[in-house]
């Protein structure tokens, strides 16, 4: 083996077989005659909503005052009640001394608004993020009751593991909205929520025992033998040890979470996913909208990976 | 000071029930230093292990300061905090510095502010000879220093009694002696100290009595010169010509 072995040749390997891919992709693509249309997915991220500045009384325009892009338009009533409206230069549709009805449109103001698409990422962020809180408390309470002495609390945290990890999501997220939620009358985002951080729960749990059973029987002696209770040397000796070790396999499993988080579609979260099929039933640009509703969850789970690699590096300074 | 009553320790395995500990009674005085000798399995560690509750006893008794440890309504806590341990793979806390190892149970503990925990500390540290290392991580301590903090960090509490088990096994043959000072050095002091140890040196040297322990018996009590110029027993005298 070849201790300064050239790296280029294969990046070059890499990049020729990435090319093929794409390129084979785009080939079979042409062969189905299919219309792209990219050009339509960008209003879905933002708009510009023109909103319609209407006279509130039958009246005339008494006076229009232009400044610039705006404009500022003086109304009268029929009973000499005095109205002031700002519109957009542009798009005026009255002049001096025309009469209006009530409602008619005097002009324009336009505004950058979020569309679909950024609306249904921020939900899908908080309902991770307040899964995931949840999930972390609750992981971390079943997680302590596997490794309790006393048997019942195993017992208890057992059943939750393995009911959580032996069904699917779906089911349960089925479960929670269409039996938990009409018998407890429960809002569809308090059922998605919960479905969520229960499951990520169950693995959590699984996750902490592990970090805690590998920090050493010795870390535990020595605390207890200076006289610390065992709660107090859990929060100052083991589970802090404990997180370090449990960091990476913790933060795939948010990643998990943020992933699993477009099932709550199906009960009628407009969270990214279901925002994404809203859009093709208006659009029937289904390439774009998957492709670029898939490449908006890979910037939001990469992002979080990097938060993570960040913080193991801060935490590796006692290494 | 202490006072062991016919202590028994059984661990079960798989159909077998091993006697670690087998009917020990034996007394310390306040301010005698006792070492503890005898092959490995012989249950010493055990037996040191019983004396501040790490493993629960399944017979007999041990007091300490007149407290019983075998009463169930003793908080074991409370004896904890006047018998120190330190053990043979130091068990530092990886993720605290130097002083925060120190520091941490005099506060959780004994309730002593940061400013009064820290002082101990340092002069804890300046005591065992690495005041400079207060601020570092335990990783980058060698063994022998390593094991002095742990001995630093059992102090800190003030305890009446220190158990040592093992404290050199663990280190490299040039770090021993540091350590053996500041054991050498408690033991003036006038600590009363039970020590597991290999190191015959010490025992003869600093202790006040040997205890010869095999197959979770005490086969031979005595001081180091009888014990190691005229030992009665047979096996006694096998394990030290093997060991001297």
């Amino acid at each position: 083996m070849n201790a300064t072995e050239r790296i280029w040749p294969w990046k070059i390997l890499l990049a020729v077989i990435l090319i093929l891919l794409a390129a084979g992709t785009w080939g079979s693509v042409r062969q189905i005659d299919y219309q792209w249309r990219w050009y339509r997915v960008p209003q879905y991220f933002f708009y510009l909503a023109e909103d319609a500045q209407k006279i509130p009384f039958d009246g005339t325009v008494s006076k229009i005052e232009k400044a610039g892009e705006t404009a500022t338009v003086t109304l009268i009533s029929e009973s000499s009640e005095v109205v002031t409206v700002e519109v957009e230069t542009v798009g005026i549709k009255v002049s001096e001394g025309e009469e209006l009805f009530e409602d008619d449109t005097v002009g324009f103001i336009s505004e950058w608004r979020l569309g679909p698409l950024m609306k249904g990422l921020w939900t899908t962020i908080w309902l991770s993020a307040i899964a995931s809180v949840f999930a972390l408390i609750l992981g971390l309470i079943a997680g302590l009751a596997k490794v309790s002495k006393n048997y019942t609390i195993r017992g208890l945290a057992m059943v939750y593991v393995e009911c959580i990890r032996g069904t699917p999501l779906l089911v349960q997220i089925f479960i929670a909205y269409f039996f938990l939620g009409t018998v407890f009358d429960l809002s569809r985002n308090v059922c998605g929520i919960g479905a969520l951080a229960l499951f990520a729960g169950a693995y959590v749990a699984e996750i902490v025992r592990a970090g805690i059973q590998a920090i050493p029987p010795g870390q535990t002696e020595a605390a207890r033998s200076l006289g610390m209770t065992m709660p107090q040397t859990m929060m100052d000796i083991i589970l802090p040890q404990a997180f370090k070790k449990i960091l990476p396999p913790l933060s795939g499993q948010f990643i998990s979470l943020i992933k699993d988080s477009s099932l709550v579609s199906v009960i009628a979260i407009t969270d990214l996913t279901k925002s994404g099929r809203e859009i093709i039933t208006s659009t029937f640009a289904t390439f774009e909208v998957w492709l670029v509703v898939a490449a908006m969850y890979l910037l939001v789970t990469s992002l979080l990976s990097q938060v993570v690699f960040y913080m193991e590096r801060r935490l590796a300074v006692s290494d | 000071m202490i006072k062991a009553k016919n202590v028994v320790k059984l661990f079960h395995g798989y159909g077998t029930t091993v006697r670690a500990v087998d009917g020990v009674s034996t007394e310390v005085e306040r301010g005698e230093v006792v070492v503890v000798i005898g092959p490995s399995g012989s249950g010493k560690s055990t037996f040191l292990r019983c004396i501040n509750g790490l493993e629960v006893f399944s017979e007999g008794h041990i007091i300490i300061d007149g407290v019983d440890l075998a009463d169930k309504k003793t908080n074991i806590n409370k004896v904890r905090m006047e018998v120190g341990m330190v053990f043979q793979q130091f068990n530092l806390f990886p993720h605290k510095t130097v002083l925060q190892n120190l520091t941490l149970a005099q506060r959780r503990v004994r309730k002593r502010s940061k400013k009064v925990a820290e002082e101990k500390a340092r002069a804890l540290l300046e005591k065992v000879g690495i005041p400079e290392k207060a601020d570092e991580y335990p990783s980058r301590l060698s063994g022998g220093q390593q094991q002095r903090v742990a001995i630093a960090r059992a102090l800190a509490m003030e305890p009446k009694i220190m158990l040592f088990d093992e404290p050199t096994s663990a280190l490299d043959p040039e770090m021993v002696g540091e350590v053996l000072d500041v054991m050498k050095q408690l033991a003036r002091e006038g600590m009363t100290m039970v020590v597991v140890t290999h190191e015959m040196g010490f025992a003869r040297e600093v202790a006040d009595r040997v205890l010869f322990m095999d197959e979770g018996k005490i086969v031979e009590v005595g001081t180091p010169e009888h014990f190691f110029t005229e030992p009665r027993e047979a096996r006694t005298k096998l394990f030290l010509k093997q060991v001297l």
